[in-house]
């Protein structure tokens, strides 16, 4: 279900670490490769940790990169100056997880929604008017909010200002970070509808930052599973819900609740907590809380590999690449019992 | 009505809660905020009053006293407070209400010219220096901390001996005294915002980063920084006054509340207790009207506490 071929965000290999305590490196983003094609909606999952926010972030340039190179619009935007980012901004935009804290609290929604039109678009005060008057109105605010203050407004109504502001100067790459994360679950689905209904009419590109499956799979074309700075699976939306191929984006599946009656869940759970990022060794980043662990996974960590035409997973025990196919229950059991791990492992 | 019905208009409240779509329920009329000012408090009003009843008696002493402040032998040395002199007169015989009148000048402006150089400079490199941080900060940060090593008033002192007497001399010790204050405000302000996700959008909207830093940032700081200010002032004014009570920095003679006080003060062992209780009474109340201001400022610059 893609809308273009063309491409309008691409990493390779991006890369981001901090030097911590003792001189050693916190890995919290390892080789990403995204593409995010015009007019799509590519959501990025992943637990607090996998790095899914940094990926979000580097791709703005608040974090600056460690290595590998983003290009927006088939431009690299690795070396841009200070001065020059705005030319980035004019392209990529940004809806912030907390609405309130992205809104400055002395400026009105009128100023606010004025300053993108004339900083990136240099508008003419009343063409400037005019353009605030149709923006509120595409987020569905009444015209007489130009003048609150954000405290005056609800969180609704702040993440729509927020949305408005992203939209201002006509960018074809928003940013969602956890647009939606902060909003009662009453306006939740509203705010969702907007920025479905925006995409569609303004035929904008989404990299969707999420936690929540069931917000991703009402709006994502795309998913790309993040884990401990990797991805660890790819692929179109449905194919990755419905035939879910790596050991952690089917216990991460499996751990949302389904409201429905008479299905019988089949869960995978992973052993412990999500490991160290800091200086983590070249294996794949389950080993040591997957279930279907061989000895091939402390080797070498393994590249993503293709499921199908489109979708591709970094398990090549589960994708028989390996010596074993999926094992069995029974030899399951057996290894959970025998490592002691706190929790049983179950298929 | 059925519970979808409600549902829908509390969330209809929410996107377009002024189209005819939303019914206009009494709770969605309550919850929409108006814009209106508080009244100022009273703190407020009691600081102003009197700082702007000082300026008009530093103004009015430029153009009227009841006698001549400069000149000795107005009337007798000593006199007490009398219908001719309100304030009594001092051991020269000069008439004092003229001498604080004209005092005002000096104690007041000498306290705004400083702290308005003090809050425009520390804050300009407060600002620098927390939002880009790095080396300009950690240079600015110690060039500055070299001047708080000494307390104020002994600096204050030891520069005025050095540089020799004078109002401008005066002011610029002042204001040199706090500039490291403003910094370390100013910069602890921005330094706490600028990571906050509206400074981030304010770049993302197309500023540059000083603009960010003081078109975004600094605005959001106004609040603890006047307050601040006013305080301050309060302790310039001391300052000054103490100053002039050790005899430096001015002409012993000049109409300055604390060299009057220090003129005064053989008095009040022998009951000529007006030479210097009246000019103290003076600083008590402009410095007390700095620091209710500054109380009643945070409160007003900051647009969550209007109500």
């Amino acid at each position: 279900m893609r809308a273009s071929d063309y491409v309008v965000l691409r990493t390779q290999a991006l890369r981001k670490t901090y030097r911590v305590a003792g001189g050693r490196n916190l890995v919290a983003v390892d080789g990403v490769d995204i593409a995010l094609h015009a007019g799509e909606t590519l959501a990025i999952v992943g637990e607090s940790g996998s790095g899914k926010s940094t990926v979000a972030r580097c791709v703005l340039r608040l974090v600056e990169p460690t290595g590998g190179d983003i290009e927006v619009n088939g431009r690299s935007i690795m070396q841009l100056g200070s001065v020059s980012l705005a030319s980035l901004y004019r392209e990529v935009q940004m809806v912030f997880q907390d609405p309130t804290a992205s809104l400055n609290p002395r400026m009105t929604v009128r100023q606010v929604l004025h300053e993108p039109l004339r900083l990136h678009l240099a508008m003419e005060r009343s063409q400037r008017e005019k353009r605030a008057l149709a923006l509120v109105d595409m987020v569905g605010l009444p015209a007489a909010h130009l003048d609150r203050y954000p405290h005056e407004l609800s969180g609704g109504q702040r993440q729509r200002v927020g949305i408005a502001r992203a939209i201002a100067a006509e960018p074809n790459v928003v940013i969602l970070d956890e647009p939606t994360s902060s909003l009662d679950v009453s306006v939740r689905g509203q705010i969702l509808d907007l920025l479905l209904r925006l995409q569609a009419e303004l035929k904008l590109a989404y990299l969707f930052i999420s936690h929540d499956l069931q917000v991703v799979r009402h709006v994502a074309d795309r998913v790309a599973v993040m884990y401990l700075g990797g991805i660890v699976e790819t692929g179109p939306a449905e194919a990755v819900f419905a035939r879910p191929t790596h050991p952690y984006t089917r216990a991460l599946l499996s751990a949302a609740p389904v409201a429905q009656w008479g299905v019988k869940r089949v869960r995978l759970r992973l052993i412990g907590e999500i490991s160290s990022p800091i200086d983590p060794p070249d294996a794949c980043r389950l080993v040591g809380r997957c279930p279907l662990e061989q000895p091939s996974c402390s080797r070498k960590r393994p590249p993503l590999l293709a499921v199908d035409a489109e979708h591709s997973a970094a398990c090549p025990v589960v994708l028989g690449h390996e010596r074993e196919a999926i094992p069995g229950a029974e030899a399951l059991s057996r290894r959970s019992g025998g490592e002691g791990g706190a929790t049983g492992a179950r298929l | 009505m059925s519970a979808p019905h409600i549902l829908e208009s509390v969330a209809g409240h929410d996107a377009t809660a002024d189209t005819p779509t939303a019914p206009p329920s009494p709770a969605v009329q309550v919850a929409v905020p108006t814009r209106r000012r508080a009244p100022l408090s009273w703190s407020m009003r009691i600081g102003l009053a009197v700082l702007v009843f000082y300026c008009a008696v530093a103004l009015l002493s430029l153009v009227w006293t009841p006698f001549d402040p400069l000149s000795p032998g107005v009337g007798e040395g000593y006199m007490p407070p009398s219908r001719e002199f309100l304030l009594g007169t001092d051991r020269l015989g000069s008439d004092i209400l003229s001498r604080i009148m004209a005092g005002a000048r000096y104690d007041l402006g000498i306290t705004l010219v400083a702290v308005t150089i003090a809050l425009v400079v520390g804050t300009i490199l407060g600002t620098i220096a927390g939002y880009y941080g790095g080396t300009v900060d950690i240079v600015i940060s110690r060039c500055v901390e070299v001047f708080q090593a000494f307390p104020g008033l002994l600096f204050a002192m030891l520069v005025v001996k050095a540089v020799g007497p004078g109002v401008l001399n005066i002011i610029l010790v002042m204001s040199f005294i706090g500039i490291p204050d403003y910094l370390r405000l100013s910069r602890a302000e921005i330094r706490s915002r600028r990571n906050w996700p509206y400074a981030e959008a304010a770049r993302m909207v197309g500023n540059r980063s000083w603009q960010v830093a003081f078109r975004h940032l600094l605005p959001n700081s106004a609040g603890p920084l006047l307050a601040f200010t006013s305080i301050n002032a309060a302790f310039v004014a001391l300052v000054t006054a103490s100053l002039g009570f050790l005899g430096l920095g001015l002409d012993p003679n000049t109409p300055e509340w604390g060299s009057m006080i220090a003129r005064g003060q053989d008095g009040v062992m022998t009951g000529e207790w007006w030479l210097s209780f009246f000019p103290g009474l003076a600083i008590l109340g402009m410095t007390g009207a700095f620091y209710l201001l500054g109380d009643a400022l945070s409160d007003l610059t900051d647009p969550r506490r209007r109500r």
